[in-house]
């Protein structure tokens, strides 16, 4: 296990396109972190840079207290997991796993301990013997991890592991990711494009856009109070809401149509000496009520839920109900929200009010 | 686990390479061997027998070299098939080696040997380390196939 200290990081690379804005993180001893944001957000580049496969341009790298900016891949014993399982194709499993202690010249029978001991965690010993290509994408990726395992590391890296695997199967095997870490109780970092692998995995995530860090803290956290509109917009599934709200004259305008708004929201509308936000509503905060009215466009039933597009505020929205709704196309169906649970934005900075 | 028990369940994952290995070196000696006898210009081996010479050699190489890679895996059975092709080599020294050491032939300086003493010296070696490399090999597949088989029944029994 370790800790880790990311100071002021950034990554330029050499035509000056800049990855990485100041990248500031303690890790603490086994956490679990998850690096989410679209792609090109900087957050796959930073993984590397712990890695030491990308240079550090500015800023510090602590493991353990250890100053590992400079330090080679090689010594900074971290194991990382990759998207593509990176498994020699002429090797059995077995040996893969084993390749990395036998080029560091381990004893042989403390490398077929570790071997054994790596595969029995995984659910392995079965398919030690066959060679990557009779294994299934899932049983790859718990080889790599098993590689990953048998080096006992500080840390942990995981670069969108579950990437290529099916959906049943990134489930799965994400279970076991979360399984594995509890077991083990090493320092894991983990990239995912994927939020749902974010809230479900991470102790921490830590939101990225554009190279810069939107927000670091728990799931519930980034869920029930994003701290700005990308956030807000990126985590959930699916995405938040938003409508535009401008206050003139003592009244509210949502979207251009006047509406009563919750008190919550226009108290801080009220102390706030700027006229224009944006209103935030998660689609599950909706439910059938009295209050709005959405003008259904289509209806997607998932059994245990129902997806509801429509127009609300006059702007394309999404509801989501619960049990099987039969809403047609063109039902103009009563909305209300939970005025607890709405958000507001500053129209100009972006950032949350509430 | 103790060190015993880990060698035994190593065996279960890592390929049996040091009789396998020990076939290719008796593969080798061969090529040397014969390599040095078709070196040899001279009537004496100008019958039906550098014919069936040939095809031993072809067979040496082919049936070694499958036995290599079967022995890798602990399939016993080839031990001994490579136990034969050592003793086969053994029964060459007869053949060729010891009748044309013995053998001689009106040369420009008079009567000589069909193969001199330093021919016959390196031939013999050639064949002996072929024949001692596939008998070793084979002894040590046999036991090591043998003791796996038993791990895995008494793993089995458990």
């Amino acid at each position: 296990m370790a800790s880790l200290s990311l100071q002021h990081i950034d990554k330029i690379y050499d035509n000056n396109v800049q990855a990485v804005y100041d990248f500031n993180m303690e890790i603490n001893d086994g956490e679990f972190i998850v690096l989410v944001g679209p792609s090109g957000c900087g957050k796959s580049t930073t993984l590397r840079m712990v890695a030491g496969l990308e240079d550090i341009s500015n800023g510090k790298l602590f493991i353990d207290g250890k100053d590992c900016t400079q330090l080679p891949a090689k010594d900074r014993d971290i194991a990382m997991v990759f998207q593509n399982y990176a498994l020699y194709g002429h090797m059995t499993i077995y040996e893969n796993m084993a390749f990395s202690l036998m080029l560091a010249k381990e004893d042989k029978y403390v490398i077929h301990e570790k071997v054994m001991a790596a595969a029995e965690i995984l659910g392995l010993t079965q398919q030690l013997n066959k060679k990557p290509n009779q294994l299934s994408g899932g049983q790859r990726q718990r080889v790599a991890m098993g590689r990953a395992i048998v080096r006992n590391p500080k840390v942990f890296l995981f670069d969108e592991p579950l990437s290529n695997l099916d959906a049943k199967l990134r489930g799965s095997t994400r279970r076991e990711i979360k399984l594995l870490h509890k077991r083990l109780g090493t320092t894991m970092i983990y990239v995912t494009h994927d939020q749902t692998e974010a809230l479900t995995l991470a102790d921490r995530i830590v939101c990225m856009s554009m190279g810069h860090v939107q927000q670091i803290g728990t799931p519930l956290e980034l869920y029930d109070h994003p701290k700005n509109l990308f956030v807000a917009s990126f985590i959930g599934l699916p995405p938040m809401n938003l409508y535009n709200l401008k206050k003139e004259d003592g009244k509210f305008y949502v979207e251009g149509i006047e509406t009563k708004i919750p008190a919550r929201v226009a108290d801080a509308v009220n102390k706030s000496d700027k006229n224009e936000f944006v209103l935030g509503i998660r689609p599950e905060d909706i439910h059938p009520g009295n209050d709005f009215v959405l003008d259904v466009n289509l209806n997607e039933n998932t059994g245990h839920f129902t997806l509801t597009h429509g127009k609300l505020f006059g702007k394309t929205s999404c509801a989501k109900f619960r049990d099987w709704q039969r809403f047609k196309v063109g039902d103009k169906v009563g909305v209300s929200f939970d005025e607890e649970r709405v958000h507001l934005f500053d129209a100009e900075t972006t950032e949350a009010i509430i | 686990m103790d060190k015993d028990r880990i060698k035994l369940d190593r065996m279960r994952y890592v390929k049996d390479n040091m009789p396998s290995n020990f076939a290719i070196l008796a593969i080798v000696f061969d090529v040397l061997y014969f390599v040095l006898i078709y070196k040899i210009n001279n009537e004496f081996f100008y019958n039906f027998l550098i014919g069936v010479s040939i095809i031993v050699n072809l067979l040496f190489m082919l049936f070694g070299f499958w036995s290599s890679i079967e022995v890798k895996n602990y399939h016993g059975k080839f031990g001994y098939f490579m136990i034969a092709l050592g003793v086969v080599q053994i029964i060459r020294i007869f053949v060729y080696p010891m009748r044309a050491h013995a053998a001689t032939y009106l040369g420009p300086e008079g009567e000589m040997a069909v193969m001199n003493n330093s021919q016959f010296l390196r031939s013999i070696i050639y064949l002996v380390a072929a024949a001692a490399f596939m008998i070793v090999g084979g002894l040590m597949s046999i036991k090591n196939s043998k003791t796996l088989q038993n791990y895995l029944d008494s793993v089995e029994k458990k």
